[in-house]
Parts: structure tokens; C-alpha cells; sequence
């Protein structure tokens, strides 16, 4: 390791110094009021009141932590292993550049510029009971009896929901293609003459090089799951029942509806450490912290 | 064999790329269309064409809200807060990503916490903050915090292509003598423009919906940004999504259209710099 | 509990048309806060936090109602408005966090949530107006005497003011498809409602309009009001939240709630209020439950089939029973006021409550008062089943407070958007449910 000389010491103090502040000033107060509250019983208004672990053990009985719980991992699990490789796929795909491609890549940012409400609203129309297009169609083919009023049966709830989000993966596909052009073209060429298939240049090839990327959306992807909750509240608050209950949900109850703020918190620092883990686990599997 | 290979393939990459054209189409659309009919046509046929052009929602949105002046301070303070936001973030993931120096993980992890912290815990302390600083119902209020929105993706991904940048170009730098702010300005960040550009993108189009603390920080019309909106149409006891909808195409319309525009130039400034590998 | 019905039809010294309640109509448009003309002269400017709710009609009033103020107190006061755009829960949260951070407006309506409310008079954050109301007679005369005395807490003080008139909910009946079914008169008592449910229903006509979204606001209403068939359940009705939900009364209310759920739309299950709205205006249901601020869209094209307006009818729920709790709305003085903030905010609450405005109040959203007299001019220009809301006050019989403002904000938004579609669908049954509401209780006393 170089030692720095003192300007670069300056330098990177002065890099660093305005994210330091905007997180000093946004940050930091949220993260530490979060975690110690977690330890006490707050309404938000009065003082905070000291109480042990008590919160995490309420939750830990309550009746909608492990289903909320089970639902928060199904998600990640969703995410990583669905929503992030389709994304991946895409810009793959795209990267070939087949005829028409432009049109693709022009057309896969758009969903982000409409609001969550907007695409919920869209869905709640497409899973509506009797004139919803699913059940529509579903009855125009025959299959009268697959049809459900989907948002709000216990058996097809969760699955709906996730589809409102699972297939937008626009985020992923724009850093992979965008880390894509960085690669230089030469490695797939010389491949190429070396007789490679395309699927064999984008797993030997590309895929290692985008190790890092890949990586991170992962843990951007998970991590935005796990606090995801608006498209629930729009579409079935956690129900039919607890059936697409998920921590986040769960939090927002918390504070909306009982003003428990030290109980809300402890969930938040459970998602805290989730999230962390998450992020372990993918600073190791994908290499993150290394330098090629 | 091959050949039938190759066609399967193919097959299998139009139909990726179909899939995404009608997922991300879909919606866009299905407002379109839908800003155009009734209450009555959207609630009881939400997927048919209107019968007649209904062009009340759009009246209704233009007459209750002053969509221009809203539009202005939507795109004063997304677009203030992208630059800002995108330089600040890029300075700081060039040094955690390039430079040795002492708790530098320890920096990052903190640094990236932001992500993880749940967003209703984020609500309360920020508006207190925004209050005592004075910047309850202002412009700079919303920048700031719209700002802090795009930290942690923004050095995600920026550090992440920084570690990925060629070693050789910096020492090559250094002994040509170029200080830090050179390598920094006239070396490195050109590498980077791919994930600035994604990042910008990011963080724009984030900020560009962005409710939550748009409705609580501001209290006055001369700082209320478009995605309120939507707002003045769904409340308690009345709906109006012809209304809703109409505003949300005109609020989405302007960054579609100059994303399309813009996004040629967006690609091309990607493709400039094949470095890895 | 019998109303004073002095609605009536001659009314003759209306001074209704005296102070330009005209010219403000033009203003919804896009200037939305009153700072144009504040803080000249010395006047004393005080802010306002109000939910601008489009479409029913409030907003317009509260406009005129803050206009009239500005312009009657040149000068003198003025108030300076936010109008918080969004749905209610969405002006609490704000509140909350205004609260939070010690700037409160100087005048709010706590109405909405009365748990908040409940925490802002436990912290001493509200100012007590029982002086300022006792020093005016002629105000204290415009206000309904069981809601003021209503609202007197246990320290004696009246920290809410609430307003001059109410909007009782009721059912709104499609004359037609009643007709179709052969039905002539809106049934009266519930063996009644239930029988002309059973022969719409045999006719192919979907009975009632229902959700469950959004605190069940639809259906909840009209399972509630049959607790008015005997006196437990009027007093049950009466408990602020109760501490338990476990008593035959409720039990039995339960039951007719899900009874209530074979007559309904197909997406009554987790639907939300703008999808039964739009059965009962597409003519697809024949009865819906809500209060006259529905009225405007019966007339409009953009909700209701052309000429929709003449063939609805507005009517008590059965047991001539209609639905409303004082304090679902009412105004609130905030504790960090100055003295003078104060007087012109009482003087602002005084303003709303003014005869003149209460016709307003009236004609715009149906907020109506024993108090005051309706003009016959007023009447006379009401459209059909305006005038059949504003004759249904002379034959009530019971007032049941709405559960909203009765029940607990974890049973209202988490029990009732999860718990109902289950129990409906049978995949919990009562004794559950029941369990659950009890456990709601718990946790929201935590």
C-alpha cells in the first residue's frame, strides 16, 4: 500500500466531506433514534422509556411476525433469483443488438417515470374479480374455473402482488447494459473467431466481468424489497388475513395506527440486520471490495 | 443441428425482448388511454378504448392546478438535486474506491446504511431536521433531502465501476504528473460516464415521483411539485381518476419525452469508453 | 334521540343572500394559499391546516368560509391556509409531524382521528375555548346543545369545536331497479330490507354497493346502524372504544354484516370505495350507503348515466336510522397560539358557524342544522333527491355515532382491510374475528 501524500489526504478529506454532511443531516439521526428506540416504549411525542428487549419479544410472538417474516423472505428470494437475473438476461439480450433493439432499450426505462400508484391502480384493474382482464381472458379461453378475485384470496394473493413488481427490473438492466459497454468488444471478438457460441461468450466472458455489478444489484434489489411496502398498502394492506403481511407493512402499521414507535423501530432494526447480512453475503459471493 | 439451434435462440431472444416491451409498454399506455374516458368507462371497462374522447380530466386538471408552474419547480428541484447529488456521490466513490486510506470500509458501510434504513423511520426525524434548519416549505428543503434519496445507489454504483477501472490509466496519470483533481476530473470520471450517466437517470427519475416528502415538507402552492397532483384527485370521500390520470400523463409525458430524446446521447456518451477487460 | 325539525318550507327573514357568498365560487382555482393579502396593516395572521377535499363539495365551502372571513376582518385578522391535498390519513400524518416538531397551525381539525386527538389533549397541546364559547351566547346558540355538552371533557374544558351542522349518512335507493323489481316503497324495517333484497335479487339486480377497503366505510355503515334495533346496541354504539368486542350485540351485527355480503357487487371483497360507487351510479346496484356529499355526482356525466340525478331516491337506513358522530369533524386550537392567534382563530370557528354559512353549508354538501331555517328558495332550486335528504329529517329515530370515531384506528385500518375479506370468504370464522378485534384492543393500548 502507497502511503498518501498530504495533499491527497486533504483531497480525499474534502471528497468525503459533502456526503458526510448530507448523511450527518439525514441519516444519522434516523439510524440512531431507530436503533436505540428499538429498546424502548415511545409514542413518538412523550420520552422514551427504557424496556430491555421487550419489543423484540412481542414481536417475536406476535401472530403476524413469522408470516410476515416468511413473506419479507420469499421476496428477497423473488428478487435475487428472478427480478435481478431477468434484468441481467435483459441486457444481455439487448447487448446482442438484434434488429429492433433500440425500440427495446428505449421502451425498458419508461415504467420508472410513472408512480407505484399509477402501476398498482393498473393491477388492481388486471386482477379484478368480474371485470379484471385476467378473469376475462381466463373465461374467454375456457378456464373459467382458474378464475379468482386474485388480490384477495389467501392462495393467490401473495403471488399476484409480487407480479406487480417482479417483471419491472429496468434498474438492473440499466447498470448491467451500462457496465456492459465498458467492456472492451475485443475479448467477444477474438472469442468469437475462436469458434464461441454467444451464450458461451455471455457465461465465460461477460457474466464474470459483471460479477460486481450483478452483485450490487442484488443488494439493491433485496434491500428494496425489504422495504417495500406502498404496493401492499395499495393493493391489500397485508390481507386477506396476514397473507401478504411483510415486515415493512408491518412497520408502517406500527406507527400509523398505534403510534408504537419503539415497537416499529425494533421491526425496522430486525430489517436493518436482514439487510446487512444480505449485504455480507454479497460482498463475498460476488467479490464486491476487490479492484479487477 | 446448429442451425436449429441458432433458431431457437433467436427465438428465445425475441421473446425477452418482447416480454419487456409489453411489461413496460403496458402501463404507459393503459394511462394514456385511460386519461381519455370517464370515471364510469375506467371503473367499469378498464381495459376497452373509450367510446368518445373524454377530454374532461384533462380540463379538471389544468383548471385545478397550475401544472406549468408545478412542472417548473418539479424539474428545478429534481433536476438541482441530480447534479448536485451525482457530483457529490462521484467524488466520494472515486476515493473509497481508488484510495488506501484508514477506516475506509468502515466509511462506506455507513455511507451505504442509508439504504437500509426503512422509510418510515425516516419520516419524522427528517421533517424535524428540515424544520429547525429552516427549511420547512422551501425548494432547498425538498433538494436536500432528494439529495440524500440517491446516496446510497449512486455510490453503490459508482464505487462499483471505479473498482472496475483499469489501474494502469492512473498510474499512467501520475507520472505524466497529473495531481488528484486532474486524474480525478480529466481520467477517471470520462471512465465513469456510463454509471454517471445510469446514476443520473436513477436518481432523476426517483426524485421525479417522489410523494411522501414532497406533501409533507411543503405547505405552499410556490413549492408544490407535480406528483402532488395526482393527490388532488383521490382523496377520502371523491375520486376522480379521469383527473388523476390526465394529470399523471401530463407529468410523466415531459420526462418521457426527453429521456427519449436525450437517451441517444445518453447511450452513445456510454458506449465512448470500453476499458474493461 | 328525536331531532327538532324546523326545516321548513316558508322560510321567510332568510339573510341568506347578504354577504356575497356568490363571488367566491370562481376560487378553486390555482392560487392555493391565502398569503396574498396577509400581514399588511398590522392585521394578525394566524395559519389554517384544511384538507382540500375535491369533489364533495367541502372544499368550496371552507373557501367561501375563509374568503368571507379574510375580507369581513380587513384588517383586523387574517387567516393563512394550507390546503393539504390527499385523504385524511394522509393530513393526520402531517399533523402528527407538525405536532412533532412544535409548529402546529394555529387552528386544525382533529376530527378525523380521534386517537390523535386524544394524545394532543393529554400533552396539553390544545387550547380549552369553553371560555370564549360561554362569553358568546349568540355562538353558543348556533351549536347543536347534545353535541356541545358532548364535547365537555372530564376537566370541564371543551378543547373541539365542532360544526354548527351535521351530515348524517343514510342509503341512496335507485327508484328504478326497485321499481323493475316490483318494489314501490324503500323498505322500512329490516325483515323488510331484507325481503326486497331477496326479490331484487330475483330479478338479476345487485342489491347493494359494497367495499371493504378503506375501513369498510360502505358496508360497516349500514351493519352498524342495525345495532339501533335495540338499546345494547345503541349503547354499545355509544362506547368510545369499547374493551371488548366479544358481546351478543356485536356478535349479532357480525352476522348481519356477512349476511349483508351475498346481496353485493363481485369486488365488494377488497374493493374500495370508488368501485361501489361507480355500481350504484352505473345503475348496477340498487342501494348505497353514504351522505349527501355524493349528491354532485349523480348529475355528472363523468360518474353517472345522463338524467341519473331524477330517479334516485335518499333515504333513511332501516329502523329510520341514520348515521353520525359529532366529532368527526371539528376544529382544534393549538396550545402554542399567541392570545391573539387565538381570538382569531375563536373568531374564524364563530365565522364558520354563521347562518348564512350553514346554508352554504347545506346546499354544498348537505350539512344541516335544527337551527337554522332553510329558505324556501333554497329548497325549492334542490334537485330531486336533495330535497328527499332534506325531508328525511323530519322522521328519524335514532342517531348512531359512526364507528369511525368510536372504534380504534388498528381495527379501522388493519382488522377491518384484512380481517373482513377473510371472514367473508369464511376462511376465518366469527369467533376468530372477534379474537382479533379483541386483540386489536390490546395492542392499540400498548
Amino acid at each position: 500500500m502507497r502511503k498518501n501524500s498530504t495533499s491527497t489526504k486533504i483531497w480525499i478529506i474534502l471528497f468525503l466531506i459533502p456526503t458526510a454532511a448530507v448523511f450527518c443531516l439525514l441519516f444519522a439521526v434516523p439510524l440512531f433514534t431507530t436503533v436505540v428506540s428499538s429498546f424502548t416504549k415511545w409514542n413518538g411525542m412523550e420520552p422514551m422509556k427504557f424496556v430491555g428487549l421487550d419489543n423484540y419479544i412481542k414481536i417475536f410472538q406476535s401472530k403476524d411476525f413469522l408470516t410476515a417474516l416468511k413473506n419479507t423472505l420469499i421476496w428477497a428470494a423473488a428478487a435475487a433469483f428472478i427480478h435481478v437475473p431477468f434484468g441481467v438476461i435483459v441486457s444481455l439480450v439487448l447487448f446482442r443488438k438484434r434488429k429492433g433493439w433500440k425500440f427495446v432499450r428505449s421502451s425498458f426505462m419508461i415504467p420508472n417515470m410513472i408512480s407505484k400508484t399509477a402501476l398498482a391502480l393498473m393491477f388492481t384493474f388486471i386482477f379484478k374479480p368480474d371485470v379484471g382482464i385476467l378473469n376475462s381472458f381466463l373465461r374467454g379461453i375456457g378456464l373459467e374455473k382458474w378464475t379468482h378475485n386474485w388480490l384477495q384470496e389467501e392462495a393467490t394473493a401473495l403471488f399476484s402482488i409480487t407480479n406487480i413488481w417482479l417483471w419491472y427490473a429496468a434498474l438492473i438492466t440499466l447498470i448491467t447494459f451500462s457496465e456492459l459497454t465498458m467492456i472492451s468488444s475485443g475479448l467477444a471478438e477474438s472469442a468469437k473467431i475462436d469458434g464461441a457460441t454467444d451464450l458461451q461468450i455471455d457465461l465465460l466472458i461477460y457474466l464474470p466481468l459483471l460479477k460486481r455489478i450483478i452483485g450490487t444489484g442484488v443488494v439493491i434489489a433485496v434491500v428494496g424489497v425489504f422495504k417495500e411496502f406502498e404496493t401492499i398498502f395499495i393493493t391489500t394492506n397485508g390481507g386477506p388475513g396476514n397473507a401478504t403481511m411483510n415486515l415493512a407493512m408491518m412497520m408502517y402499521n406500527r406507527i400509523m395506527n398505534s403510534s408504537q414507535y419503539g415497537y416499529a423501530n425494533a421491526l425496522g432494526v430486525l430489517l436493518l440486520l436482514l439487510s446487512i447480512g444480505v449485504l455480507v453475503i454479497c460482498n463475498k459471493l460476488f467479490a464486491m471490495d476487490k479492484e479487477d | 443441428m446448429k442451425k436449429k439451434h441458432k433458431a431457437g435462440k433467436t427465438v428465445f431472444e425475441y421473446a425477452v425482448m418482447l416480454i419487456v416491451v409489453f411489461v413496460a409498454l403496458l402501463p404507459v399506455v393503459w394511462v394514456l388511454v385511460s386519461s381519455f374516458k370517464t370515471n364510469k368507462e375506467i371503473l367499469s371497462s378498464s381495459f376497452s378504448l373509450p367510446t368518445s374522447l373524454y377530454l374532461g380530466g384533462y380540463k379538471e386538471a389544468l383548471s385545478k392546478v397550475n401544472i406549468p408552474a408545478r412542472f417548473l419547480n418539479s424539474l428545478i428541484v429534481t433536476s438541482v438535486s441530480t447534479v448536485i447529488g451525482v457530483t457529490i456521490y462521484a467524488m466520494a466513490a472515486y476515493v473509497l474506491a481508488r484510495k488506501n486510506f484508514i477506516g475506509k470500509g468502515i466509511i462506506f458501510t455507513i455511507f451505504i446504511s442509508s439504504m437500509l434504513i426503512p422509510g418510515n423511520a425516516l419520516l419524522q426525524p427528517i421533517f424535524l431536521m428540515m424544520v429547525r434548519m429552516g427549511l420547512y416549505d422551501t425548494k432547498a428543503g425538498l433538494i436536500l433531502v432528494y439529495i440524500g434519496f440517491g446516496m446510497p445507489i449512486s455510490l453503490f454504483l459508482l464505487r462499483s465501476t471505479f473498482l472496475g477501472c483499469p489501474k494502469e490509466l492512473e498510474e499512467a496519470a501520475a507520472i505524466e504528473g497529473a495531481g488528484f483533481l486532474r486524474t480525478f476530473w480529466s481520467v477517471m470520471l470520462p471512465l465513469a460516464k456510463p454509471a454517471l450517466s445510469s446514476s443520473a437517470i436513477l436518481m432523476f427519475l426517483g426524485n421525479w415521483n417522489e410523494l411522501v416528502f414532497a406533501l409533507l415538507l411543503t405547505s405552499s402552492e410556490k413549492n408544490r411539485t407535480l406528483p402532488l397532483t395526482m393527490k388532488f384527485f383521490t382523496t377520502t370521500f371523491g375520486f376522480d381518476y379521469s383527473a388523476m390520470l390526465a394529470a399523471l400523463v401530463l407529468c410523466m409525458l415531459p420526462t418521457i419525452i426527453v429521456y427519449l430524446f436525450l437517451q441517444r446521447q445518453i447511450m452513445e456518451s456510454m458506449i465512448a469508453g470500453a476499458v474493461k477487460g | 334521540m328525536s331531532m327538532i325539525v324546523t326545516l321548513s318550507a316558508c322560510g321567510s327573514g332568510a339573510p341568506a343572500a347578504e354577504g356575497g357568498t356568490e363571488t367566491t365560487q370562481e376560487n378553486g382555482g390555482t392560487e392555493d394559499s391565502g398569503n396574498s393579502d396577509v400581514g399588511e396593516g398590522g392585521e394578525i395572521t394566524f395559519t389554517y391546516l384544511e384538507l382540500g377535499d375535491q369533489g364533495t363539495g367541502l372544499e368550496d365551502f371552507y373557501r367561501e368560509v375563509v374568503d368571507d372571513f379574510n375580507n369581513n376582518n380587513k384588517g383586523t385578522y387574517a387567516v393563512d391556509v394550507e390546503w393539504m391535498q390527499g385523504s385524511s390519513p394522509d393530513y393526520n400524518n402531517k399533523l402528527r409531524m407538525l405536532n412533532a416538531a412544535d409548529q402546529l397551525p394555529t387552528i386544525f381539525d382533529a376530527g378525523g382521528e380521534i386517537s390523535l386527538y386524544n394524545t394532543l389533549k393529554n400533552n396539553g397541546r390544545l387550547v380549552d375555548v369553553k371560555p370564549y364559547i360561554d362569553a358568546d351566547p349568540e355562538w353558543k346558540a348556533r351549536l347543536e346543545d347534545d353535541c356541545t355538552e358532548q364535547f365537555i371533557e372530564d376537566d370541564g374544558a371543551i378543547y373541539m369545536v365542532p360544526e354548527a351542522a351535521m351530515c348524517p349518512v343514510g342509503i341512496f335507493w335507485n327508484k328504478d331497479l326497485f321499481a323493475k323489481a316490483g318494489i314501490e316503497s324503500f323498505p322500512e324495517t329490516w325483515d323488510e330490507f331484507w325481503e326486497a333484497c331477496d326479490t331484487l335479487q330475483a330479478a338479476g339486480i345487485t342489491p347493494l354497493a359494497l367495499q371493504t377497503a378503506g375501513s369498510a366505510w360502505t358496508s360497516m355503515i349500514i351493519a352498524t346502524s342495525y345495532m339501533s334495533s335495540s338499546q345494547e346496541g345503541i349503547d354499545f354504539m355509544n362506547l368510545s372504544f369499547p374493551e371488548t368486542y366479544d358481546t351478543p350485540e356485536f356478535r349479532e351485527m357480525m352476522e348481519v354484516y356477512v349476511k349483508l355480503f351475498q346481496y353485493c357487487n363481485p369486488d365488494a371483497i377488497g374493493g374500495d370505495y370508488s368501485l361501489a360507487q361507480n355500481h350504484f351510479t352505473n345503475e348496477e346496484a340498487a342501494m348505497m350507503i353514504n351522505g349527501a356529499w355524493m349528491m354532485e355526482t349523480l348529475r355528472d356525466t363523468n360518474y353517472s348515466p345522463e338524467g341519473f340525478e331524477q330517479h334516485v331516491g335518499f333515504t333513511t337506513l332501516p329502523g329510520k336510522t341514520v348515521v353520525y358522530s359529532w366529532n368527526q369533524v371539528g376544529r382544534v386550537i393549538s396550545a402554542s397560539a399567541t392570545e391573539e392567534e387565538i381570538e382569531a382563530a375563536v373568531e374564524y370557528m364563530k365565522t364558520l358557524s354563521t347562518q348564512e354559512h350553514v346554508i352554504r353549508y347545506f346546499e354544498l354538501t348537505g350539512g344541516y342544522s335544527s337551527k337554522v331555517e332553510l329558505p324556501e328558495e333554497t329548497y325549492n332550486n334542490l334537485m330531486p333527491t336533495m330535497k328527499e335528504y332534506a325531508d328525511m329529517f323530519k322522521d328519524i329515530d335514532h342517531v348512531i355515532p359512526n364507528y369511525q370515531t368510536q372504534w380504534n384506528s388498528i381495527i379501522l385500518n388493519e382488522v377491518f382491510t384484512t380481517d373482513l375479506p377473510a371472514l367473508v370468504q369464511g376462511s376465518i370464522d366469527m369467533d376468530q374475528f372477534i379474537q382479533i378485534m379483541d386483540d386489536a384492543v390490546k395492542q392499540y393500548e400498548e
